[in-house]
């Protein structure tokens, strides 16, 4: 707080509002394990490792394939029932982690790359949960996500 | 027990780590303090009957020269579990009966401001909007700050260009260069360290962690 001459000036009392109510973070969610997962300092290591585990390896589906559009739909509806088996009570977290990233890679590249969504949730709850993700996620796939998560402008 | 034993982690702030760390500490937090907290100080000082006593700039930085520079000063805020703006607006409060007994009221005919209405048991409307916007303004210095340290300075201005001055994503990408999927990831970027920095805001407000969401609600 101390490099006044960047300092931005002052906002009306409608846009801080509107600011500020963004800082509600609501109810945790499953993805937000993973949100702080990939903001660790080795996020973006861990995340080249993940695209080389399973469930990515399992569908010979790997981060250049998903970011150059190469999975079918089915091979992304593949990933994501596999993924979904990595999120069970009793799985280690980096399994269970990894499990939450398929789950949503998937789903994007599925709505980015093919104009299908392939997730029985909530398209509002997916929609916000990979907005979140697009913000962190390193990397090209993040591009992705983006794609799947475009708001109206 | 030590004092740091009987708070929750999340009460030992920034605060109070700068309060611990010598005079370029204390400095540090003082110049916080009075950037974040003295708009809204000033306007709870036009609402009350001390207001035409003391120009509003003169009032708020006679406050903060008393009270900023007392030893214990944030120490008794941490014990008092009082969100820091209102530990702010009480020792205001303080500060002017106290300045008016001893530069009016020991003058012959002196009457001592009605009272009522000084120490208010919650904020106003009016008050809620200036920590609003002070909060505000706090985040975004520190969110563009962390940006810049981490190289994400276009990421920084990508946000501000659409949350706050409002322009589509496509105008943001030919201002940039970026294609709309960058844009947006940009902005996201962004948005992330805006929000991690208005947590931080409240959190050294005197919040805990887990009662960040009912605040906000409360001040908005």
């Amino acid at each position: 707080m101390n490099e006044q001459s960047k300092a931005a000036p002052d906002l009306d009392r409608a846009t801080s509002s509107r600011l500020l109510k963004m800082a509600v973070s609501g109810p945790r969610r499953p993805i937000d394990d993973l949100i702080a997962r990939l903001e660790r300092s080795d996020g973006e290591a861990w995340l080249r490792a993940a695209f080389r585990s399973s469930p990515f390896v399992d569908e010979r589906i790997d981060q250049g394939t998903l970011t150059g559009g190469g999975a079918t739909v089915e091979q992304l509806v593949r990933l994501k029932e596999r993924s979904k088996k990595l999120v069970t009570p009793g799985a280690d977290e980096d399994t269970r982690l990894r499990g939450l990233l398929g789950y949503f890679v998937s789903i994007a590249a599925a709505v980015a790359q093919h104009g299908q969504f392939i997730s029985a949730k909530s398209p509002d709850d997916v929609r916000a949960a990979l907005t979140d993700l697009a913000g962190v996620i390193p990397g090209p796939v993040a591009e992705i996500l983006a794609r799947a998560s475009f708001p109206e402008r | 027990m030590p004092t740091s034993d009987v708070f929750a982690p999340t009460m030992r702030t920034w605060i109070l780590d700068r309060d611990e760390a010598g005079k370029s500490g204390r400095d540090e937090l003082n110049r916080y303090i009075m950037e974040v907290y003295a708009p809204a100080l000033k306007v709870y000082y036009l609402g009350t009957s001390y207001r035409s006593y003391w120009d509003a700039d003169d009032a708020v930085s006679g406050f903060f020269v008393e009270y900023l520079g007392r030893a214990e000063y944030f120490r008794e805020w941490q014990k008092s579990g009082m969100r820091l703006r209102r530990w702010l607006m009480n020792g205001m409060c303080w500060y002017l009966k106290s300045r008016w007994k001893a530069e009016i009221g020991r003058n012959k005919g002196a009457v001592m401001p009605d009272d009522s209405g000084l120490m208010p048991a919650g904020e106003d409307d009016t008050q809620r909007g200036e920590f609003v916007r002070a909060f505000v303004r706090a985040a975004r210095e520190l969110a563009r700050q962390e940006c810049d340290r981490r190289g994400l300075a276009r990421q920084w201005e990508a946000f501000t260009l659409y949350y706050v001055r409002g322009l589509s994503r496509r105008l943001i990408g030919e201002q940039l260069g970026e294609n709309d999927e960058r844009v947006w990831v940009m902005i996201l970027t962004g948005k992330r360290h805006f929000i991690k920095a208005a947590r931080e805001v409240l959190l050294r407000d005197g919040v805990r962690e887990e009662d960040i969401d009912l605040d906000i609600g409360d001040l908005l």
